[in-house]
């Protein structure tokens, strides 16, 4: 076998192995960036990015299984860009739905379902990096440890953060929305 | 799985799940495919090569591009994934250490406070130009052990690399960097932009300091630089294409400054000794075409930045290096001394023209410390269990 060919088979692996991935774990990576971004289209072009640069570190990237946890740090970072570009700063996320957006569950009361959105919202009015840490600790289901290391900052941060959001939430969702006040 | 919970507001946590897991439920779409992913790709990859690459074309087959690069795994943190970091201007941690020099410190880079992430422990010299990293190690095992290798870091990922290089210099205001390329080109670097500054040097001279830039076209800012030819002596090379060589009885040289308005120049060297078995060294005026002084007491390194003094060492150290440094003046008179009560002193530089930063071991610990030069008031800056003897916790820059 020449090197040529050697050379075409591990370059024809490697893109096997990333298509795998990419098959793989394309609709969980999808539904992170969306609660990231809180937009579908904002989160199809950060995932599209966050990929294409996983796919060039795909050889530095040794362990298979931490590969989640590069892409998501990615994401982060290319949101932390986005954040901070004064033409974006000035969109603000909607109470409506557009289309193509995932719909919350049909089948869950009302009442929890306006809790949901107002927790929604208030998860969406946080700055991008506290929202990174909430996203990752509550749907990502990171310990506190796991968080700091994604977003490449302390566990104290990590907490306060967490603390703040929740803060938040209960200073801003209606009373008799609060958990376990459910009718 | 992990869920989080907590004695105060865990309710609130298990809401946010909930919210969570509802809001993306339905969502379990794959939008993209490998030929979006990799066009994608591409277009990245042409974005940093041309950001790399800059006007230079002649040297761009010099730079390897990611794909080909060798990694050196054994000098990466094992099973660990080259950190994935933002551009500068993004949100960063803080490093948490108030020095105001580029500090590399494990696999982080310490700029004005704030930490950027290496890809692995093994720099020894690093540059933030503008976006990007410019950071050199040496390769420590395998065919290409000892081989010098300068790569650029972006996201905390390595993107282009020159290999087998000299050590690459970084000027004192930290904008610029310089080192010879595998084919002989002395390459300097800054902020989104490079050129090649000849190669008409002897095969085995390798740049010291540069100074001026940070531009170093000639008909923008224009660099010098500043070459030991070992057996030979030391010369500079401009941004005219100029080469001069200096202090006929140098050996080495060792640090560079200029005047801002580039009028004044200072070089230090290593000099040949008037008695068998003793090194001197001395700081060589350029304007006046004289050694300022000379010494045999002495080893003078880096001068401060406002030209007025010099860090001298120990000149008989052995082991790992010197128990002292000195401040002399341009006079060499001594007006300053630093020894820690055990160990030695590791890299020493100018935080401003009053205070040097220097890491120290003490044996056991590596302590980073601020030596103001008109008192004896050290501060510790910071301490780590990092490190040994052979390769430091800190190296300032």
């Amino acid at each position: 076998m020449g090197a040529v060919t050697g050379r075409g088979t591990r370059a024809e692996r490697r893109d096997a192995d990333f298509t795998d991935y990419l098959t793989a774990r394309q609709p969980a990576l999808l539904r992170t960036a969306y609660l990231l971004t809180g937009d579908r289209h904002q989160a199809e072009d950060i995932l599209q990015t966050s990929l294409a640069k996983l796919y060039l570190a795909w050889d530095k990237v040794a362990d298979r299984n931490a590969t989640d946890a590069y892409v998501r740090r990615i994401m982060v970072n290319e949101i932390n860009s986005l954040w901070r570009r004064p033409w974006k700063r000035r969109e603000h996320s909607t109470d409506v739905i557009p289309e193509g957006e995932p719909h919350p569950d049909a089948h869950v009361d009302a009442s929890r379902r306006e809790r949901d959105g107002a927790l929604w919202e208030i998860v969406q009015s946080l700055p991008p990096k506290a929202r990174a840490v909430v996203v990752l600790r509550y749907y990502e289901q990171m310990s506190e440890a796991e968080t700091a290391d994604a977003l490449g900052i302390s566990v104290g941060t990590v907490k306060s953060q967490c603390s703040r959001a929740i803060a938040a939430l209960r200073d801003r969702v209606p009373a008799d929305l609060h958990p376990g006040q459910e009718s | 799985m992990n869920r989080p919970t907590g004695p105060d507001g865990s309710e609130w946590e298990h809401a946010m799940s909930d919210t969570f897991d509802r809001r993306v439920r339905d969502l379990r779409e794959s939008p993209l495919s490998f030929d979006a992913v990799t066009t994608t790709a591409r277009r990245i990859r042409r974005r940093r090569q041309a950001a790399v690459a800059g006007g230079v074309i002649a040297v761009a087959a010099a730079i390897t591009p990611v794909a080909l690069i060798a990694v050196d795994r054994d000098d990466a943190r094992s099973g660990e994934l080259p950190p994935a970091t933002t551009t500068p201007e993004v949100d960063r941690p803080d490093s948490g250490i108030d020095v105001g020099v580029p500090l590399i410190e494990g696999d982080t880079l310490t700029v004005d406070g704030t930490a950027y992430d290496l890809p692995s422990v093994s720099y020894r010299a690093a540059a933030l130009l503008g976006d990007r990293i410019l950071a050199y190690r040496t390769v420590r095992e395998g065919p290409n052990q000892g081989d010098g290798v300068v790569e650029v870091i972006e996201d905390g990922i390595v993107t282009d690399a020159w290999q087998k290089t000299t050590p690459m210099i970084v000027s004192d205001s930290g904008q610029t960097v310089a080192f010879r390329m595998a084919d002989g080109e002395l390459m300097t670097v800054w902020d989104d932009d490079q050129v090649g500054m000849g190669s008409d040097f002897p095969p085995d001279a390798f740049p010291v300091a540069i100074t001026g830039g940070p531009n170093c076209y000639e008909v923008a800012d224009g660099c010098t630089v500043v070459f030991t030819d070992p057996g030979a002596g030391v010369f500079t090379a401009d941004s005219h294409g100029i080469t001069d060589t200096f202090a006929g009885d140098a050996l080495a040289a060792r640090d560079a400054w200029s005047s801002d308005d580039g009028a004044r120049g200072l070089v230090t060297v290593l000099r040949q000794s008037g008695t068998a078995g003793a090194a001197c060294s001395g700081i060589w005026d350029v304007r006046a075409n004289e050694y300022a002084f000379t010494t045999c007491d002495y080893v003078v390194e880096s001068i401060a930045p406002d030209g007025r003094h010099v860090i001298a060492t120990d000149l008989y150290a052995d082991g790992p290096g010197p128990t002292w440094f000195a401040v002399l003046d341009l006079k060499g008179n001594e007006v300053a001394r630093y020894a820690p009560e055990s160990g030695f002193v590791g890299r020493t530089v100018w935080e401003d023209p009053a205070n040097i930063v220097a890491s120290v071991f003490d044996g056991a610990r590596w302590h980073l410390i601020r030596q103001p030069i008109d008192s004896g008031s050290l501060e510790e800056i910071t301490s780590s269990d990092d490190g040994d003897e052979i390769d430091a916790a800190y190296y300032p820059q």
